[in-house]
């Protein structure tokens, strides 16, 4: 729980920066509808892989696009140190 | 050659959709006949140099059958040019008329597009005696507008005609002014299919119209197609039938071509390298970032590859005439720019050479980025160079020393506010952090700036 309340906290100010202040984040809510376009994405990525030490992109599986607020919290959780889920 | 090719399909297909767009939908015979009316109209005038700056895809089109069929040369400005600027350019080279939909200006040299007239003699204007020039802007490695003139021939030689482009509907994504649009549109006129150019293009609409219009062939950047996995769910994408998805205009990461195969497990996926100065170069379909060097030595193009500290520097067939756009260009060989590396016997292009960043497929100039933030108040010195994006390829990344006692919350929000008014929005920086001091390396420049 503590993990994915850093990663949503993250979420929240990268896209405050790009001027998405909007509450609602709840988890089934598609990624499409926060208003990002693909500049807002690059930076979102950057500032979330700088911040949670992940990079989503170094997969070896290849990186599963994830088409939900709950979904991009997830990805990041599941592979932080500490979160308790294996990797 | 572009209008023996528009004779050819007209006389094959007249009824056949040509161009389909917001405002409707063009035949071949329609396209054929406009751009009949404007070489008629044309040859009246003479001129050997005409500028286009149009809005409306048919009628660019048309204008480029029509100059074809006069032998002019064309001279591509981008529609957002203000007729100011353009102005300048067909001064700067000897342009004495352009063709333009805008109607602010009337002076020479722009002649609007609906002055043209139709010719009283319906004969066919005699054809182009020397093979027609096409006159493109591109950024160069300094940020000032250069002209690239390819020819048709140089444009339409690497393409080809196949049975796997039979009966395709191509949406264009990418300007028509630019070597990349250019590329795409003749790649489906050579081979007969129908191009969609929308003038809204959202992604909502574009995916609406991809599905509507059961668009098989589309041509985007990778922060493109990043963006429409990003925004679509498997639901929507089971909608389309895409059987041609070609990557072009920035570097294709595995992970975005793996997700492509798993979003469209019946599509053919392209990446492709390519600039507005070397063309066409190499093409791969077999999903694995980079270039195989069977490829690159089976050389289906004629491109010949060299590499020099590090640098790919490119020979081909196919290039751009003349050394517009760089002083190193040598016998033939173009410097991409672009540094490179192989890997596991592929090419792969690791960086750039001159510090040219690139967001997201467009170019940013470090020295325009770090003249605007000097003028902010509070500034001492900065230094802009490129963080790697594995979305957008790269962002731009302000090193900033504040003067003493200033608030850098503060001065980052005047920063990004004035950049934010006299930058385009890509060019504004997306990382930015305050030091006490540039690096410096021994020769006194800073750390990572070429030149």
């Amino acid at each position: 729980m503590k993990t994915e309340e850093v990663v949503l906290a993250t979420l929240k100010d990268v896209l405050a920066t790009s001027g998405i202040t909007s509450s609602e984040f709840r988890r089934d809510r598609p990624l499409r509808e926060l208003g990002l376009d693909s500049l807002d994405w690059g930076v979102a990525m950057i500032h979330l892989e700088r911040r949670l030490g992940v990079d989503p992109f170094a997969e070896p599986g290849g990186y599963v696009v994830p088409t939900t607020v709950g979904e991009l919290i997830d990805f990041y959780a599941r592979r932080l140190p500490g979160a308790g889920n294996g990797r | 050659m572009l209008c023996e090719l528009a004779e050819r399909n007209r006389a094959r297909f007249p009824l056949r959709a040509c161009v389909s767009g917001d405002g409707g939908r063009w035949t071949y015979g329609d396209v054929y006949e406009m751009a009949t009316q404007f070489a008629q109209g044309l040859s009246l005038r003479g001129v050997s140099r005409v500028g286009l700056h149009l809005s409306d895809s048919k009628e660019l089109i048309a204008a480029f059958i029509a100059l074809d069929m006069l032998g002019a040369q064309a001279y591509l400005f981008d529609r957002e040019r203000s007729t100011e600027h353009v102005r300048a350019l067909c001064e700067e080279s000897a342009v004495p008329l352009c063709l333009t939909d805008d109607t602010s200006d009337d002076e020479p040299p722009f002649v609007h597009v609906a002055g043209i007239p139709s010719a009283a003699v319906p004969s066919r204007p005699p054809g182009g005696a020397s093979p027609g020039q096409v006159a493109l802007w591109t950024s160069g490695t300094t940020g000032t507008p250069k002209s690239a003139v390819h020819t048709w021939r140089s444009l339409l030689g690497p393409l080809r005609e196949h049975e796997r482009f039979y009966g395709s509907r191509w949406m264009l994504l990418f300007a028509l002014t630019r070597f990349a649009g250019i590329e795409v549109f003749l790649q489906a006129f050579v081979n007969g299919g129908c191009v969609t150019i929308l003038n809204d293009r959202s992604m909502s609409r574009i995916v609406e119209h991809l599905g509507m219009e059961q668009i098989t062939h589309v041509s985007a950047t990778p922060t493109f197609w990043w963006t429409l996995l990003l925004e679509t769910v498997p639901e929507q994408r089971k909608g389309l039938s895409l059987a041609q998805i070609t990557l072009g205009g920035e570097w294709a990461p595995q992970p975005l071509l793996t997700a492509l195969r798993q979003a469209f497990p019946s599509a053919r996926i392209t990446h492709t390298y390519a600039s507005t100065e070397a063309g066409l170069c190499f093409a791969a379909s077999d999903g694995l970032e980079g270039y195989p060097v069977e490829a690159i030595e089976r050389n289906p193009r004629g491109v010949h590859v060299q590499i020099v500290d590090e640098e790919l520097w490119i020979a081909s067939p196919h290039a751009m005439q003349g050394v517009a756009t760089d002083d190193r260009v040598q016998r033939g060989w173009v410097p991409t720019g672009d540094v490179v590396a192989w890997r596991d016997g592929r090419l792969m292009i690791v960086g750039r050479k001159t510090g040219c960043i690139h967001v997201a497929g467009y170019k940013v100039y470090p020295a325009e980025v770090e003249r605007e933030i000097r003028q902010v108040p509070g500034v001492l010195e900065v230094w802009v160079s490129g963080a790697p994006s594995s979305i957008i390829g790269q962002v731009v990344q302000a090193h900033v020393v504040p003067a003493p006692g200033r608030s850098t919350d503060e001065l980052r929000r005047s920063i990004l506010r004035h950049c934010a008014t006299t930058l385009p929005r890509h060019q504004v920086p997306q990382l930015m952090a305050f030091v006490s001091e540039i690096p410096m390396a021994a020769s006194g420049k800073a750390v990572g700036r070429h030149g």
